[in-house]
């Protein structure tokens, strides 16, 4: 049983010892990997690597060229037709300079016997022009068939030294025997973690000549699969993480990925834009004259972010420059706080950027520094004239106002990077703290739905729904549909009204509209389903599965391996005002419950208001990620959720019996 | 200003081209901003075309025509969506020299930004299905422009083979056009072939002549073009807008004598067949194959080509290398023997040669594989097909066999080739043979269900799958390619339940009446039957499984609604009841009756066991835009006939 389990090494102060430059060898894979797998264990795919093997040397010596080798070695059976795909093969060069210094591919046949790749079936292909550029080389195998065994090795040269690595082992495919082994000179010191792997399993030390030597095996991987409310792939698939803490040069250590504070020092000197680049041409403006502090300008750069610029999701790079972000009028998480950092500035407020994570989706390691580990930017508003006590400002939240942080952050540790300067230097130094990430609680995240619902004699349903989000689904709406055009915007309401129930036809829908502050939003449909409700003698039934929903085949599975994940918290409630045919009343309706999974809280309550049925129903999930133990009373809960739109309330002319909570369910 | 008639436009762009670094400036004019498009003009779409030209220049240069193409467009960009089209790509090959290629890029605030190939990136272009091509496309990603941006592109390629190939030209797109301009240059003594078509069909367009220096200029141009929006189930854009179509029938060489590379379908065949001549030649390792599969087969010409047949689509891997004329000329079936992987043409003419060591003729044959709208041989030339099969020549038959296909059985063809324009390709001449064209008799899917369903509503039972025609390749090929837990998982989803699971499947199939039919069972069992509500069960079709055909929403409808194929599927469930159930209302036996198609379906009580019948037939593929009504009501009534429940009163 896998578990987050750690295995960690940190290099040792090595002597400096002059080496000589060494490469990788290669030969073709033993014997025992090259024989066929047996195929019932991998019922269900269409292909395994009996061996995969990843390998890198890292070279760094003192007044020496420095270079990167990493080798791939790839055994593949082929299970199925589909698993073909495997048989074609593209290698994509890191880089324009990157050199192929070692490349061989074969078929091992059924019979045992080895096809080589011809030559002429080799392609090598390069693109021109770019900054970065790159090669390619394309092959396909020869010969292949079910029950085929491709074999793959090839080594890329890099005149660089790679200071960070952080692959996943899991592909698409299982894995039978997976081999790293990261090398080294000794004047390169590392960090090197291995995640959610099985216990026990260990690094493996040793130094060859003048370099160090890792080892790390895995047996038995599973195909990397996803599934309903799992956690993201970092926290339950293993990977690994490389990164080089600092290296010897002549009498200098220089210090990489030492700390915190030497990881993020290049990142500093971007976001604080140490060479004026990042705000060239930049030459928005807030209007905030009526402000009489800064707070209110804060906010008030906050309300013209939200205007200017669309929210387009998170992302973990620096963002294009501040002049595109505005003319393009939408910017990720990176882009808004790096322009309201600006418009601060200009404003003479002092802010901090804080590199942080958001919550749940990003497996972090506080103890392996590296700062592409921290995917997300926030600012940190210090205690300054004006403002009393610090506070932090997330800008790609938009439907937070000052003082309040969104559910993402809330809790969350930021490396929080000031710059200083030390003593004469011209230079600037950036220096870290970890701070927890506090504030107010935003808007939460409610989906509402309210129909108002009536059916004539002849079982004709003609409602009227009206939809509202507020916090963080509000901001999403108004950024997925901010352009959206009329057409478009019929055809997602006949979408919602089919959904359940084909024979549905839309009346009339509106577009969405916002509150200024962009923490809530709303729109109305119209929409009627003939012979909707079923004429069963002198009863009317209507059964409720035109109600949409969005849990709709949700935790449909009896049995459960993997832990259940909420990345946030929300509510998705509906209100359904129900009423039936003239002369007709309400005969039979299904009990009101509630049941509080923990993860899930659901609630259905039902009434009566005259002849008008009145069934409110609501799922909240909270976030996190629940053990598989807990998966029962979820399922149970959403199941009470759904029973909604799995059953009926019933009308009947005349009244003829009281109305109670039906034994019949 | 100099006039594009008086001097050969390809001088200038050799000029251009020997001058690129030193001398050349955007090849632009001013930008007349008083009559841009506004948002509010066009508030569906994102950008509006204000030019689209292309302007093509044939001339004979060292011992060859060749043709210099400049293709200009200009557009505005009118909302956020559109913020990207100022991205720019144009592709080129062995066949053609890009010249020049540059944008301009002007912002509202009438500031501009020109770019040229220099600062563009050039990479190969391998599509999605094709492991390797050597056909490469420029590229330049510029930063989201603001709306109300004008976009300008300038493109200059010289056409190396132009003989070979087809020109084309559209009128017509996702958005509105203000102007469209196809100018061809034709030489004096040169004869040009041109046709105009809408919709694969004929089309009124002829072009305007203009006298030019040492030839004559054709013209078709048209203004105020509407965009073509896109309807669900219609045909593409492309196979929607009037298009003319240009090739050199013939010209003229330095000594003034006429040449032409083909001048009818017939002599192009003719020209495809020497392109290929030579490549389906057996070899012992060839023949020695064909031995050994036909060692136990019958006389019946018609078995072995078939044996052969399955064991080319059984055993050679597609896989798709284009490197030059790659992309007509096939690999020697000798090489592909060996390899065991090929194409299209590849795969046909491996099976050409393995054929012929058995003394059975074929041809070549290429078509343009489709989605719904087959395409037509305007005229003789290169780049009007994408896929090549092979004409089997039995005696007293001629059979269409595509051995790229996995599994779709000798003598039948997917859908993709059927009611398609094919070339034969002989040694005699081309020959245009229109494919067959499958109908609901042929394409078959039987469900029948045994369930017994228990007071709870849970459910188990048997269900039987029967299929033919392209139900069973397709199902077929699901079954071959996986996995057998995934075979498993296919029939799951061939019953279309909503609800319930399938185990234990069992596949089989077979010829009947030489035809494939593929079968499979399996066990089902299912949660619950129908809907459990208040004290009554409601089981009804639309409850069970998912509806045959479409929702077609109400709409004004411009263009035809196709569909792949036609199809008749064929549904029966056999409920056994409990005790505790009683049936209190049947709903009426419904018919739907249209000139597309047709919907019967009965639910009856036998004892105590619901009997339902369900069958669905679609007649029609293509259903023109002013019978969209009548389509739209058929499957309406088809989708609240299966809604109707049968209503179980629980005791």
């Amino acid at each position: 049983m896998m578990g987050w389990v750690r295995v960690s090494v940190v290099a040792a102060l090595a002597s400096m010892t002059m080496s000589c430059a060494a490469s990788l060898g290669w030969q073709w894979a033993e014997p025992q990997f090259v024989k066929a797998p047996d195929a019932k264990k991998y019922d269900g795919h269409d292909a395994v690597y009996l061996l995969r093997e990843h390998r890198l040397l890292m070279y760094q010596e003192w007044g020496k060229d420095s270079y990167t080798e990493r080798q791939r070695h790839d055994v593949v059976a082929i299970l199925t037709e589909k698993g073909f795909r495997y048989a074609n093969f593209r290698i994509i060069y890191p880089n324009k300079n990157s050199d192929l210094i070692a490349f061989a591919a074969r078929t091992i046949n059924e019979d045992g016997t080895a096809t080589p790749l011809e030559p002429e079936w080799v392609f090598d292909d390069e693109v021109k022009g770019d900054e970065n550029g790159a090669k390619v080389r394309v092959f396909t195998f020869p010969n292949v068939k079910v029950g085929s065994i491709l074999e793959v090795q090839y080594t890329l040269r890099d005149d660089y030294v790679d200071w960070y690595e952080a692959p996943f082992v899991t592909t698409n495919i299982p894995i039978e025997k997976y081999n790293l082994e990261l090398m080294g000179t000794k004047s390169v010191r590392y960090s090197v973690n291995a995640y959610n792997i099985e216990e026990g399993s260990e690094w493996k030390t040793s130094v060859d000549g003048d370099y160090w030597r890792l080892q790390w095996q895995m047996n038995d991987v599973p195909a990397s699969k996803g599934g309903e409310r799992v956690e993201p792939r970092d926290f339950r698939e293993p990977w690994w993480m490389f990164t080089a803490l600092a290296y010897q040069s002549s009498a200098n250590l220089y210090e990489i990925h030492k700390d915190w504070d030497s990881t993020v020092r290049y990142r500093a000197k971007g976001l604080y834009d140490e060479d004026g680049e990042y705000y060239e041409g930049f030459d928005a403006e807030v209007d905030d004259k009526d402000c009489t502090n800064k707070k209110c300008q804060v906010q008030a750069a906050l309300d013209f972010l939200r205007a200017e610029l669309y929210f387009n999701w998170f992302r973990s790079g620096m963002g294009r420059k501040a002049k595109e972000v505005m003319d393009s009028k939408k910017a990720d998480n990176w882009e808004k706080n790096r322009v309201l950092w600006e418009l601060l500035r200009r404003k003479k407020i002092e802010s901090l950027f804080v590199l942080t994570n958001r919550k749940n989706y990003v497996s972090f390691d506080k103890e392996q520094p590296h700062y592409a580990r921290l995917k997300h930017l926030l600012l940190w508003v210090p205690k300054q004239t004006g403002i009393e006590e610090g506070f932090f400002v997330d800008a790609s939240c938009e439907f937070c106002t000052v003082g309040q942080v969104p559910d993402w952050a809330r809790g969350e540790e930021g490396f929080v990077v000031s710059v200083e300067k030390e003593g004469l230097s011209t230079e600037n130094t950036y220096k870290g703290e970890w701070k927890k990430i506090v504030g107010a609680e935003t808007r939460p995240d409610v989906a509402h739905k309210d129909y108002a619902v009536t059916v004539d004699a002849a079982g004709k349903l003609t409602a009227k729904m009206k939809q509202t989000r507020t916090g963080w689904g509000a901001q999403w709406w108004r950024s997925a549909r901010r352009n959206q055009k009329a057409d478009a915007a019929k055809r997602e309401a006949e979408g919602m009204v089919n959904r359940r129930d084909e024979r549905g036809k839309l009346i009339s829908d509106s577009r969405y509209s916002f509150v200024p502050d962009g923490s809530e939003g709303e729109r109305t449909i119209e929409f009627e389903i003939p012979d909707y409700g079923v004429l069963d003698q002198e009863r009317l039934i209507i059964p409720l599965s035109a109600l949409d929903t969005p849990f709709d085949g949700a935790f449909e599975k009896k049995t459960r391996d993997k832990p259940i994940f909420f990345g946030h918290t929300a509510t998705w409630s509906e209100r359904l005002a129900v009423r039936g045919p003239k002369g007709y009343a309400p005969t039979i309706l299904f009990p009101s419950k509630s049941i509080d999974a923990g993860a899930v809280k659901v609630d259905v309550k039902v009434r009566t208001e005259g002849d008008v049925v009145v069934i409110e129903r609501s799922v909240h999930h909270r976030e996190g990620t629940y053990l598989v133990s807990k998966y029962e009373d979820i399922r149970n809960a959403i199941e009470l959720y759904r029973s909604v739109d799995q059953g009926a309330i019933v009308f009947a002319k005349p009244v003829s019996e009281p109305l109670a909570p039906s034994a019949a369910r | 200003m100099l006039n594009e008639s008086d001097v050969p436009r390809f001088l200038l762009a050799f000029c251009c081209l020997a001058l690129l670094t030193h001398c050349r400036t955007a090849p632009f004019s001013d930008l007349d901003r008083s009559n841009l498009p506004k948002p509010d003009d066009h508030p569906e779409v994102d950008a509006v075309e204000l030019v689209r030209e292309r302007i093509v220049e044939y001339a004979f240069d060292s011992g060859a025509p060749i043709a210099m193409t400049t293709e200009h467009r200009t557009l505005v960009v009118l909302t956020e969506d559109g913020q990207n089209l100022g991205d720019f790509a144009t592709t080129y090959s062995e066949f053609t020299d890009l010249i020049s290629a540059d944008v301009r890029i002007t912002t509202p605030d009438g500031k501009h930004k020109d770019y040229d190939v220099s600062k563009m990136t050039d990479f190969p272009l391998i599509q999605g299905y094709v492991l390797y091509d050597d056909a490469r496309a420029v590229s330049l990603d510029v930063p989201a422009v603001p709306v109300g941006t004008v976009v300008e592109t300038r493109v200059v390629k010289r056409e190396k083979k132009p003989s070979y190939f087809v020109d084309r030209f559209s009128f017509g797109g996702h958005y509105p056009l203000r102007r469209a301009s196809f100018r061809v240059f034709e030489p004096e003594g040169w004869k040009l072939d041109h046709r105009a078509s809408k919709a694969w069909g004929p089309y009124e367009m002829e072009p305007r002549v203009e006298a030019g220096s040492g030839g004559r200029w054709l013209v078709w141009e048209q203004s105020d073009i509407a965009r073509t929006k896109h309807e669900d189930y219609a045909p593409s854009v492309w196979d929607l807008v009037p298009m003319v179509a240009v090739r050199i029938a013939s010209w003229v060489d330095d000594d003034g004598a006429p040449q032409a590379e083909f001048d009818s379908i017939a002599t192009y065949g003719q020209f495809l067949h020497r392109l290929q001549e030579g490549t389906a030649k057996p070899t012992p390792a060839i023949r020695a194959k064909v031995e050994e599969i036909l060692k136990d087969a019958p006389k019946d010409p018609r078995v072995r080509a078939q044996k052969l047949y399955d064991w080319v689509q059984e055993n050679v891997r597609y896989v798709a290398v284009e490197v030059g004329m790659g992309g007509w000329r096939p690999y020697e079936a000798a090489e592909t023997f060996k390899t065991r992987h090929g194409d299209c043409k590849d795969k046909a003419t491996l099976l050409k040669a393995m054929l012929e060591v058995d003394g059975i003729e074929s041809y070549l044959a290429s078509l343009y594989s489709h989605g719904g709208t087959p395409r037509k041989y305007l005229m003789p030339g290169l780049g009007q097909s994408n896929h090549a099969i092979l004409a089997v020549n039995l005696g007293d038959e001629l059979v269409i066999a595509d051995p790229t296909t996995r599994t779709v059985p000798f003598g039948e063809l997917p859908h993709n080739d059927q009611e398609a324009e094919l070339l034969l390709v002989k040694a005699t001449g081309g020959e245009l043979y229109p494919t067959a064209q499958s109908t609901e008799q042929d394409n078959v899917k039987r469900l029948s269900f045994d369930l017994t369903a228990e007071a709870s509503g849970a459910t188990k039972g048997v269900v039987k799958l029967e299929t033919t025609g392209q139900f069973a390749s397709s199902l077929r090929y699901n079954l071959v390619a996986t996995s057998e837990e995934s075979g498993q998982d296919e029939v799951r989803g061939w019953a279309w339940l909503y609800d319930g699971d399938v185990k234990n499947a069992k596949f089989d199939e077979a010829y009947r009446d030489g035809r494939l039919v593929v079968t499979a069972q399996g066990d089902v069992t299912m949660d619950e039957v129908g809907r459990d509500v208040a004290d009554v069960r409601l089981i009804s079709f639309a409850e069970i499984m998912v509806t045959p055909g479409p929702k077609l929403p109400p709409m004004e409808r411009k263009f035809p609604v196709v569909f792949r194929r036609r199809e008749h599927r064929d549904t029966t469930i056999r409920l056994k009841v409990p005790s505790s159930w009683e049936v209190s209302t049947l709903p009426e036996d419904q018919v739907v009756e249209s000139p597309f198609g047709r919907y019967t379906q009965s639910w009856r009580l036998e004892g105590d066991t619901l009997v339902a019948h369900g069958d669905y037939r679609l007649k029609e593929r293509r259903i023109e835009a002013a019978r969209y009504g009548e389509l739209e009501a058929f499957f309406g009534e088809i989708i609240a006939a299966r809604s109707r429940p049968v209503v179980v009163r629980l005791k």
